[in-house]
């Protein structure tokens, strides 16, 4: 029987949350199925555009919140 | 995040213990994937900064009343702190913030780019400026979907819980808020190179 696989279920493959069975399942599908394959290059251009970058907050906000936590008086439990 | 040698739920407990070092490793292990996420849901890098310091005090009033107990998944906790933060910040606002202007970001960037070629830093900024207009222009469901996977690393059932939907809902939304991107590109003709 062959198995439909949806967008959410690429979209779960994209960001590695696919159970390892389900994901060889798809796998063996992609490499006989240009379409599905296609959609799953489309998800993959959207992350790469997306890319990774991570901003950091200026020094003195890191700062002033360990500074606040050191003064809070408030007990623990 | 792998391959710590302390994970996030020891250095909880060690600070609940009394070790406030472990929260200053804590903060600095996710502070920018923390602040990433705010700011592409509030595209504004000075309310971002405000809003993280609300997101973290609040944070360490909770774990210091002793009411944490998400055993271990400190980053969706805190995340779902601050995501919840930032829709107040939206509801509150009457209308949708703009992006922050190129002065007031050189402000806060002069401190991190000094070593850095002045080109490269420019490219760098307008595509990330040209990625934040294109994810502002998101409908807001499918924009956190799309903050929250992308920047803020959680999964799509931590998604799910947090924002009070099904997965299946969860990722309808990020499938259309990815068509929607790529039309915007397309029809816009933007080149993100």
């Amino acid at each position: 029987m062959v198995q439909d696989f949806t967008q959410e279920t690429l979209l779960l493959y994209a960001y590695n949350e696919l159970d390892p069975l389900m994901a060889t399942r798809l796998e063996q599908r992609l490499m006989i199925d240009p379409e599905l394959k296609a959609q799953l290059n489309e998800i993959q251009e959207c992350q790469s555009i997306l890319g990774t970058p991570e901003h950091a907050p200026h020094d003195t906000t890191i700062q002033i919140i360990l500074e606040e936590s050191g003064k809070s008086q408030l007990e623990i439990h | 995040m792998k391959n710590h040698v302390i994970s996030d739920k020891e250095l909880v407990k060690q600070y609940l213990q009394g070790n406030e070092a472990c929260l200053e490793m804590l903060i600095k292990r996710h502070k920018n994937k923390i602040f990433t996420t705010i700011l592409y849901i509030v595209n504004d890098h000075y309310i971002a900064e405000d809003i993280l310091q609300e997101t973290l005090i609040k944070a360490i009033r909770t774990l210091r009343k002793g009411k944490y107990n998400e055993e271990g998944k400190f980053l969706p906790w805190i995340v779902r702190i601050a995501r919840n933060m930032a829709i107040d910040h939206f509801r509150r606002s009457k209308r949708m913030p703009k992006i922050t202007s190129q002065d007031g970001k050189d402000i806060f960037r002069t401190f991190e780019v000094d070593d850095m070629n002045r080109e490269e830093t420019y490219v760098r900024d307008h595509r990330d400026d040209m990625i934040r207009e294109l994810i502002n222009q998101l409908p807001m469901e499918q924009k956190e979907v799309l903050v929250l996977r992308h920047y803020g690393n959680l999964s799509f059932k931590e998604i799910a819980a947090i924002t009070d939907v099904s997965i299946n809902t969860a990722l309808g939304r990020m499938r259309y808020a990815l068509n929607n991107m790529r039309k915007i590109i397309e029809e816009k003709s933007i080149s993100l190179q």
